[in-house]
């Protein structure tokens, strides 16, 4: 139906790490264009190539720097919603992705299966998440518990 | 793929899955109370959790009805404040980068440290998307029937967009996508970026081989360069080979293989790759348009921006012309207070000391009635004084000529497009006009025309008559005007005269006549040239004499006699003959004349150039070179222009004394203007005024984008003066109508 479907990045895209010298180029690139005003796809270039990358501070100015992009096209801001997803679901923020492919969700229509994919993979990184961020808490509280109780029976000893 | 991430280190993810599991609580407790803006307080709660800076900004952003703008401007204020903060910083502290600068900024760390907050942090408030933005999503209703239109086209593309795709992420050294690409295919209905053409993903992915092949040339050169340091020839010629042409086959196709193979295997890799290879640069080529789309918008908002600013300088300068107005008209008042004594508040005094002895006298009842009645006599006097001194002595004529210019000085007419239309005066004139001249852009204009002895003035800002000036009793040939209300004109009727335009406009507190400072009358014959420096000025006629007048005293000091110019010199001349007879008008005798100081330049009927000392009244020098009568002049710090009946116009070297450009038109000149850019001609019975760049030495053509030109032509209409200062440009024509260029 749709032939623009492949021109959408799938998570693992935004894995492999791009040369240096390769990221460089993307960089001057926007400089050259005069930073902040550079045109879209540029920043839009770096901006990819810095979430592409292992480092996490490069993988936020990255995110930065698309958010920019949606700020300031409208048209691309569909799309941008789903980069920002990734991005964000690449560096760990969670939050944040679901936060944007929530609103990109609430917008597609269902049969978008490549959006809703996306969501499925967010919201069920999340409930792992939690239930491990539930289960270390609950591990912190047992221990703290065991070690209160330690002391009491110590002091009580006394 | 995620428990790649979660394996890297797990300290990390503690945290993360602490953070994560924190605000899916909070926003569970939050999502009771409403659940539309869920997003927004786990945002908030996460943030706000993070001692920094941005607390403040934040809540004004986020409580502040959150509205897109809101917050962009306080993040935008905090950045400002931030840069100001660093610049500073940035001198004691050379370390310390300059915060939120993508020119400094390496890396992402770099980008987000601030001081007192985190990297983190910093981050998430600078992507942070506000939800009103975040809903502000484009409709993707119209983008179904495009993609519906060239479904055949599509799915040719779909499968070689896959081996795009699939060829250009191998090279970037990701994992195997085959099974990535797949699913590709079976998820048929994604509409993201679907009305732009390609996505921004796609956008990228095209330029990434670009960028390989730019630093694969830079090797090459580096290559090349040691090759060349090292002197080898057989280096240089297989380099020549690889640089054949500036397009090459894509990798792994020769060419000459496949012409000669029989295998299908490789004919086949060969028309792939080469597919390939198209359907990157019709990417490629789609990103360049929209590219060039997003420019054009840019430079549409741009130019709409210009026209905003635009409109505000033309706002600001009218308002600048209605406080001139007023301030010379204040200085008007205290102008005649001050030389008629007629001080209130020394009045004031005066009768004071006056009414303190009436009221020993009468007491208290008359002392009101006594008051008034002093002050009466007291100004009913100087009154009297004012009308018999009169308003046309030497006294008040000095005091015009001395009156300081304008403060302000209007430059709108720079910022509109060389040659543009800035207004179009329909009708000033019934006849064809003869000589105009304007004090300032957008000022006032005096316009003469012929058989008509009135001087017409205009506001050339609301295109709007004003005044007439009426004394003269023949048309009048030249005029001048300087920016102190001041106009001196030239008629046929041989008389000069000094007005003070002020008092026309002020319509009906001064009679006609006494527009008139001054009546220069000594001349026997019109007038055809005149120039003022503003303490002298010279007219030269058609007698055959240039006088010189003191424009304090308004006596003529000197009297230069041009008798020894030969009159029937050029009347031999067949062609200037019939010329002058078909012409009613005699050939000025003086055709031009400009002095400063001491020094006048005349162009005279026997086409010579005369620089005259006017200390000792004698010629200093003459300038031969036009065959024909000059009829125009003009010179500034360094050169002397002069336009003459010969149709050329000449450039003369003031220091040299030689000539220094020269140039010729289809026409005879009759008017030249100059600045120090532009020469302006006025050629005779011609549509349009020709340019002329003084700096390029060229003629400059079709400047004017008036539409209208054509139109002026068929009714062979022609301009019959013009006046130029300060690129603004008047051209009166033969119609009566005055256009207003900007140049």
């Amino acid at each position: 139906m749709s032939e623009r479907l492949a021109y959408l990045p799938t998570l693992e895209d935004a894995y492999g790490e791009l040369p240096p010298a390769q990221l460089e180029i993307l960089r001057q690139q926007v400089l050259s264009e005069g930073g902040d005003i550079a045109s879209i796809q540029s920043r839009f270039n770096y901006a990819w190539g810095l979430i592409k990358s292992n480092d996490v501070d490069n993988q936020r100015l990255g995110v930065k720097l698309l958010s920019d992009v949606y700020k300031e096209a409208p048209k691309r801001r569909r799309e941008c919603l789903y980069y920002l997803t990734i991005g964000c679901y690449k560096m760990g923020e969670y939050t944040m992705a679901k936060r944007y492919i929530d609103a990109l969700a609430e917008r597609e229509s269902s049969h978008n299966t490549q959006v809703f994919a996306l969501k499925k993979m967010v919201e069920s990184k999340i409930a792992s998440q939690s239930l491990k961020g539930l289960a270390l808490v609950s591990v912190v509280i047992g221990a703290a518990a065991y070690g209160i109780n330690v002391y009491m029976r110590g002091s009580k000893k006394r | 793929m995620s428990n790649d991430t979660l394996s890297t280190t797990t300290f990390n993810n503690f945290a993360k899955s602490l953070s994560t599991t924190a605000s899916v609580l909070l926003a569970a407790s939050n999502s009771d109370n409403n659940n539309n803006n869920g997003g927004t307080s786990i945002a908030e709660s996460v943030i706000l959790s993070y001692k920094s800076p941005y607390q403040a900004i934040l809540k004004e952003a986020l409580t502040s009805d959150t509205t897109a703008t809101s917050a962009e401007s306080a993040l935008i204020n905090y950045r400002k404040n931030q840069l100001n903060n660093n610049e500073n910083n940035h001198k004691k502290n050379k370390n310390n980068n300059s915060f939120q600068n993508l020119y400094v900024a390496k890396n992402g760390k770099d980008y987000f440290k601030v001081k007192g907050s985190n990297v983190k942090s910093s981050f998430k408030v600078l992507s942070y998307i506000s939800d009103e933005l975040l809903e502000d999503l484009p409709s993707n209703s119209s983008s179904g029937s495009e993609s519906e239109r060239k479904p055949r086209k599509g799915n040719n593309k779909l499968s070689l967009q896959n081996k795009v795709t699939a060829d250009v992420t191998k090279h970037a050294g990701a994992k195997a996508l085959s099974d990535q690409v797949v699913p590709h295919n079976k998820q048929g209905s994604s509409k993201l970026g679907e009305t732009n053409g390609p996505t921004l993903f796609q956008g990228f992915n095209a330029s990434i081989p670009l960028i390989k092949k730019s630093i694969q040339d830079n090797n090459i050169k580096l290559l090349k360069n040691k090759g060349q340091k090292e002197g080898s020839a057989k280096e240089d010629s297989h380099n020549d080979d690889d640089d054949d042409g500036e397009f090459i086959l894509p990798e792994g196709v020769n060419i000459d293989v496949l012409k000669k193979t029989y295998s299908l295997k490789l004919l086949k890799d060969g028309e792939a790759s080469i597919y390939t290879n198209l359907d990157l640069l019709e990417i490629q080529k789609k990103i360049a348009a929209s590219e060039i789309n997003e420019l054009d918008l840019k430079i549409k908002q741009l130019n709409s921006m210009r026209n905003l600013v635009f409109q505000r300088v033309a706002k600001i300068e009218q308002y600048e012309v209605f406080l001139e107005k007023h301030l010379s008209g204040i200085e008007d008042r205290i102008d005649m207070i001050e030389e008629y004594n007629l001080n209130e508040d020394e009045m004031e005094s005066q009768l004071n000391g006056l009414s303190t002895e009436s009221e020993r006298k009468e007491g208290d009842v008359s002392n009101s009635m006594a008051h008034e009645k002093l002050a009466n006599e007291v100004k009913n006097q100087q009154k009297k004084n004012i009308t018999t001194t009169g308003l046309l002595d030497e006294q008040s004529l000095t005091h015009h000529l001395k009156r300081d210019k304008r403060k302000t000085l209007p430059t709108l007419q720079n910022y509109y497009g060389q040659g543009s239309l800035i207004q179009r005066y329909d009708k000033v004139c019934k006849t064809p006009t003869t000589a105009i001249d304007f004090d300032v852009p957008f000022g006032t204009m005096c316009i003469a025309a012929e058989t008509n002895p009135e001087i017409k003035l205009w506001d050339l800002n609301k295109n709007k008559y004003i005044g007439e000036l009426k004394g003269h009793l023949a048309s009048t040939t030249c005029m001048q005007m300087d920016s102190r209300d001041i106009l001196i004109t030239g008629s046929k009727d041989a008389t000069l005269k000094l007005w003070n335009i002020k008092r026309a406009l002020d319509g009906g507190s001064y009679e006609p006549d006494e527009c008139c400072l001054h009546t220069f009358d000594s001349h026997i014959d019109e007038i055809t040239a005149l120039s003022s420096d503003g303490e002298s000025l010279l007219s030269g006629s058609q007698d055959r004499t240039i006088r010189q007048w003191d424009l304090v005293t308004g006596k003529c000091i000197q009297t230069l006699d041009l008798n020894f110019i030969r009159r029937e010199k050029y009347r031999s001349n067949a062609n200037s003959m019939t010329a002058s007879m078909l012409l009613t008008k005699d050939i000025p005798a003086v055709g031009g004349l400009q002095v400063f100081d001491a020094a006048l330049a005349t162009g005279t009927k026997d086409g010579i150039v005369r620089l005259w000392d006017l200390r000792s009244g004698s010629v200093v020098r003459m300038l031969e070179g036009h065959t024909n009568a000059i009829t125009a002049l003009k010179f500034d710090s360094a050169q002397l222009i002069t336009g003459s009946m010969d149709r050329t116009v000449r450039v003369w070297d003031l220091r040299m004394g030689n000539l220094y450009d020269y140039f010729a038109y289809e026409s005879s000149v009759t008017g030249l203007q100059i600045d120090m850019n532009k020469i302006i001609v006025n050629l005779e019975s011609c549509s349009q005024v020709a340019v002329y760049d003084r700096q390029s030495k060229s003629k400059i053509e079709h400047i004017f984008n008036d539409e209208n030109s054509d139109e002026l032509f068929e009714r062979n209409d022609y301009v019959g003066c013009i006046s130029y200062k300060d690129g603004y440009l008047l051209s009166g024509y033969a119609s009566g109508t005055v256009n207003a260029w900007a140049i």
